[in-house]
């Protein structure tokens, strides 16, 4: 509170807050990809930019007066420069195609990743592109003709929750840094910061229990039925060692057909913890363990109840609702029977 | 065993060494011409200072302590002022700049450490052209800046240093941009003539007139070739007996030198034009000094600030210290005074009594034989030419404290300045008010450019006498003596034997024509670019048909011109920055994906061409044929080796054909 107060009072950071505001209505929210326009670009000069102006003004003066031609030569020749220069930086960026914007999920302490591609569709070279988000500038790329690269920008470190990014900024300062241009996105982006993840500890209760169909909508985890190739979220435990040793470094995992997995619960009511939080990452550290283990395992939380499955996207939904997790839940006594 | 390894460096470092390259390259290239004028000690210590920074960056040696550079900084500094005197102007100025980009040289770690550096770069550039703007200097100026813009470009780069070939390429397609808003600005910029504050003047010794002159000044003169000015007409040029250019008028003489007078002459004068006017434009060569040269006499002229003196000199306000350009129109046959100020009587008359006395005994022997002053004057020039006199370039020493005396009875070989100075004592001596004129005769005709050319070769002296009725006249006792010297020039009136410099190449033919040619591009170079000022600025805009040109018109062109070479500049880069052409398959499936959007099957951006055409014939599977076989089709050609001509006529029949 106090530092949203004195943000209000700073000039200049309150000043680039509503001029963020007023670009924010005046854009709305961009669809994926975006194709910059020359609408949308904004240009101002940079410190060293008014210094090269008060340079040329020097240098005005001294011609004036001395009289003398050449100097009025030269003195135009950079102001013309400095005028090329600002046309040079707004084209750099306009056309450039912005797509991709996506956050991964993260624990909490750890920091975010926003990943975001920038594609240069002309037959020109682009130079010294910035991606900044929350004031967190992205280390600069040039892009070829026709090339696409991905930039990363480290947020830092959240509290558990939705992470909402209101806006990313790309930038360029290309040629001289006598200009700044920039763009600024507002992508319909919403990422996740599950819990922090306790460390090993407590196992969550032997409580096993069969239950029929609890599965991956796609895969179960008995009968061997192939090799593919690795996806995001498979469970390390099921990664073909052996053949990817076998087979040339590519990395394989065991594909399985079948239906019925062992199941197990992690329960709210199971946990050693007492504070909301510590729970929450104790219940987040069982999660993924039975993920990495390749177990079916279901969530109790009050209020709610994932049925035993396992795959990624149940690992997510699970996280995401330990994220989500109102910080003042109320106590219960058993957790949800 | 003690090896000199370069040792490895980490990639940043290499990136910093790189940039200090083209920082060192920048820094020579923009002090080079400073060199010649600059005393060692500093060309020494700015050798140190970049030999010194690029091995710091190779072998990874530290700053200097902050103590050592302030001792460094403060020793350049009066350094600067024990060779100088001052820092105030433009060589001492450029000389401390150079001193202070040599300290920031060994400061230079940060980014921004580099950007000041160019930025004192580009003022060496500026420091160089106002002190000798030459023809070379335009293209060295072109240079200077290429190379220092690019050092800039590197210096400020985030990432890696760009090649040089495509930094030094980005660079020069700029600078070509920058050029139509650059010839904009210098012609349309609103001039503002004048001065602003008071500058020390160049402190090199210039060739050129003196307001003094002693015995062999004027020969020791005339021995440079060096163009003193440039003079154009309009109209008729005069014939070489009537080219007199006016330079400092002397009038006092202590036996030996004639100075000017002290107080200067006022402005006051009575000059009655008559005549036919001659219209010309001087193209002057600096010389740090007031006086303006001007044919007799002057009566209009375009120069902000100059006035005529009661002598009849141009004067400028403040001394000619850069190429300056004005137009003048003279009276050769103008009445002068016709009256004699009293003041000016006495000044005119006054002869130190204990010097000369054989000059003055036979002043007053030729008194007394002729009763009018016209008599008088051509008996003493009828005396030049009857008696043995010798008009040389190199005439005897007169070392006793009766010059005019030791010539005019002893020695008898003398320049300009002995005629006109034994005269005109002679003048004062017999009463009739005289004073010495110093300027130039003559010039050199270009049939090139019909420019005159005059040099410090053509530096002349002559007198002129004030007689009752007339005014001041003109003699010019030279003429008595070696006639070609006025007619024809200096070549012509020496005695064979001795030479004027330059005479051997103007003497060869095809030399001559080279010569000529150089002469008038260079003289095209003074006018047009270097005397461009605030009379050029009008005439320009009222040839191009402006009634009443003020700044408010300027300003209004000026915005036009510059809008439109922005304007192309826009459209060049969004040329340059089109996206490539799509090949033909893409355009047909391009038109394909068009006519499935019209009828309500977009493409998502995340979609394959296989999983789209899998959706839209889903959502329309009366087309299902028809979509499945153009996909399949289009994706053979664009993902695959197969295809070619025939597979791409199908495909455009197809989708031709296709119509949901």
């Amino acid at each position: 509170m106090r530092q949203l107060v004195a943000r209000a009072l700073h000039p200049t950071l309150f000043l680039r807050d509503q001029l963020r505001e007023w670009a924010r209505r005046r854009q709305g929210t961009d669809q994926d990809p975006v194709t910059i326009h020359r609408r949308r670009t904004y240009i101002l000069p940079t410190w060293l930019g008014i210094g090269f102006g008060l340079l040329i003004f020097a240098m005005l003066l001294a011609s004036m007066n001395y009289n003398n031609s050449m100097g009025f030569a030269l003195t135009f020749a950079l102001a013309g420069l400095g005028l090329v220069t600002m046309h040079w930086c707004h084209q750099n960026m306009t056309g450039l195609v912005v797509r991709g914007i996506r956050l991964e999920p993260v624990f909490a302490g750890t920091q975010p990743v926003l990943e975001v591609s920038l594609e240069n569709p002309s037959n020109t070279e682009r130079y010294e592109l910035v991606v900044a988000c929350e004031a967190i500038e992205a280390a600069p790329i040039d892009l070829p003709p026709g090339d696409t690269q991905s930039v990363r920008v480290k947020l830092p470190a959240r509290k558990r929750g939705h992470l909402r990014i209101y806006q990313v900024g790309v930038r360029t300062r290309f040629p001289f840094g006598l200009f700044r241009c920039w763009i600024w996105l507002h992508p319909n982006l919403t990422g996740i910061v599950y819990p922090a993840v306790s460390p090993r500890g407590a196992e969550p209760p032997a409580d096993e229990t069969e239950i029929e169909g609890a599965n991956d909508a796609n895969e179960g985890a008995e009968d061997f039925a192939g090799l593919r190739n690795f996806r995001a979220g498979d469970s390390p435990r099921r990664v073909a060692w052996k053949a990817m040793a076998r087979g040339g470094g590519e990395l394989l995992v065991k594909h399985f057909a079948g239906a019925d997995v062992a199941t197990r619960w992690l329960s709210w009511a199971d946990t050693p913890e007492k504070d909301v939080e510590q729970r929450l990452s104790r219940l987040c550290r069982w999660v993924i363990d039975a993920h990495g283990r390749g177990q079916a395992y279901g969530l109790r939380l009050p209020g709610t109840e994932f049925t035993p499955a396992v795959g990624s996207r149940h690992r997510h939904r699970c996280l995401s609702a330990l994220a989500t997790f109102p910080e003042t839940a109320r106590r219960p006594t058993g957790g949800q029977q | 065993m003690i090896t000199l390894a370069i040792p490895e460096r980490s990639t940043e470092s290499r990136f910093e060494f790189v940039r200090l390259v083209w920082a060192a390259i920048a820094l020579v290239t923009c002090m080079a011409p400073h060199l010649p004028r600059l005393p060692v000690w500093i060309t020494l210590l700015t050798a140190a200072c970049i030999g010194w920074r690029l091995a710091a960056a190779l072998y990874g040696w530290r700053a200097p302590s902050r103590g050592l550079r302030i001792v460094l900084a403060t020793a350049g500094f009066a350094g600067v002022i024990a060779s100088y005197g001052t820092i105030n102007g433009v060589e001492a100025g450029s000389a401390l700049l150079i001193v202070m980009m040599d300290m920031k040289l060994l400061e230079t770690w940060r980014r921004r450490d580099f950007q000041v550096l160019m930025f004192i770069a580009y003022f060496l550039i500026l420091s160089q052209l106002l002190h000798g703007p030459e023809l070379w200097s335009l293209p060295w100026m072109v240079l200077a800046v290429w190379v220092t813009t690019t050092s800039l470009l590197q210096a400020v780069r985030m990432a890696a240093p760009l090649p040089a070939a495509t930094a030094g390429r980005l660079v020069a397609r700029m600078l070509v941009f920058a050029l139509p808003v650059m010839v904009a600005l210098f012609i349309l910029f609103p001039r503002v003539p004048g001065p602003f504050w008071a500058m020390p003047t160049r402190s090199g010794a210039s060739t050129g007139l003196s307001e003094e002159m002693s015995p062999g000044a004027i020969a020791r003169l005339s021995k440079s070739n060096k163009v003193a000015f440039r003079a154009n007409f309009e109209g008729r040029i005069p014939p070489p007996a009537q080219r007199y250019w006016r330079g400092p008028v002397l009038h006092s003489f202590d036996g030996a030198t004639w100075r000017e007078p002290r107080p200067a002459p006022s402005h006051v004068d009575r000059l009655e034009p008559s005549g036919l006017p001659v219209q010309y434009r001087v193209t002057l060569e600096p010389h740090d000094r007031h006086w303006l040269l001007a044919l007799d006499y002057p009566e209009f002229w375009t120069m902000y600030g100059a006035y005529r003196t009661n002598d009849y000199q141009l004067l400028s306000k403040r001394p000619v210290d850069q190429l300056t350009a004005y137009d003048v129109r003279s009276y050769p046959n103008a009445q002068t005074d016709r009256d004699l100020a009293p003041a000016i009587r006495i000044l005119d008359l006054r002869l130190p009594a204990d010097r000369n006395p054989a000059t003055l005994a036979l002043a007053r022997t030729l008194r007394s034989a002729h009763e009018t002053d016209h008599k008088l004057i051509n008996a003493v020039l009828e005396r030049f030419r009857q008696e043995p006199f010798v008009y040389t370039m190199q005439p005897p020493a007169l070392r006793g404290s009766d010059p005019v005396d030791e010539f005019l009875f002893d020695t008898r070989r003398g320049f300009c300045e002995h005629y006109a100075s034994a005269f005109t004592t002679l003048m004062r001596a017999a009463g009739i008010p005289a004073r010495i004129v110093t300027g130039y005769q003559g010039g050199e005709l270009n049939p090139l450019s019909n420019r005159l050319t005059v040099r410090q070769s053509d530096a002349h002296a002559w007198s002129e006498v004030w007689l009752e009725g007339e005014g001041w006249i003109r003699v010019d006792p030279t003429a008595a003596v070696a006639p070609d010297r006025i007619e024809l020039s200096l070549a012509d009136a020496l005695p064979y034997g001795e030479r004027v410099p330059g005479q051997f190449l103007r003497g060869l033919p095809g030399l001559q024509q080279l010569r000529q040619g150089w002469d008038a591009v260079d003289a095209a170079w003074n006018e047009w670019v270097l005397g461009y000022g605030p009379e050029r600025q009008l005439e320009l805009l009222r040839a191009l048909g402006l009634k009443n040109p003020d700044w408010r018109g300027l300003a209004v062109i000026l915005g036009i011109v510059v809008a439109v070479a922005l304007a192309l500049l826009t459209l060049w880069l969004a040329w340059r920055y089109r996206p490539p052409k799509p090949d033909p398959t893409q355009l047909l499936y391009l038109r394909f994906l068009g006519r499935l959007a019209n009828a309500g099957v977009q493409r998502r951006p995340w979609e394959g061409p296989i999983d789209f055409a899998e959706r839209a014939s889903r959502d329309r599977p009366e087309d299902a044929t028809a979509i499945d076989s153009i996909t399949r089709s289009y994706v053979r050609l664009r993902y695959s080796e197969e295809g070619g001509q025939p597979e791409l006529a199908r495909l455009k029949r197809m989708i031709l054909a296709y119509r949901p």
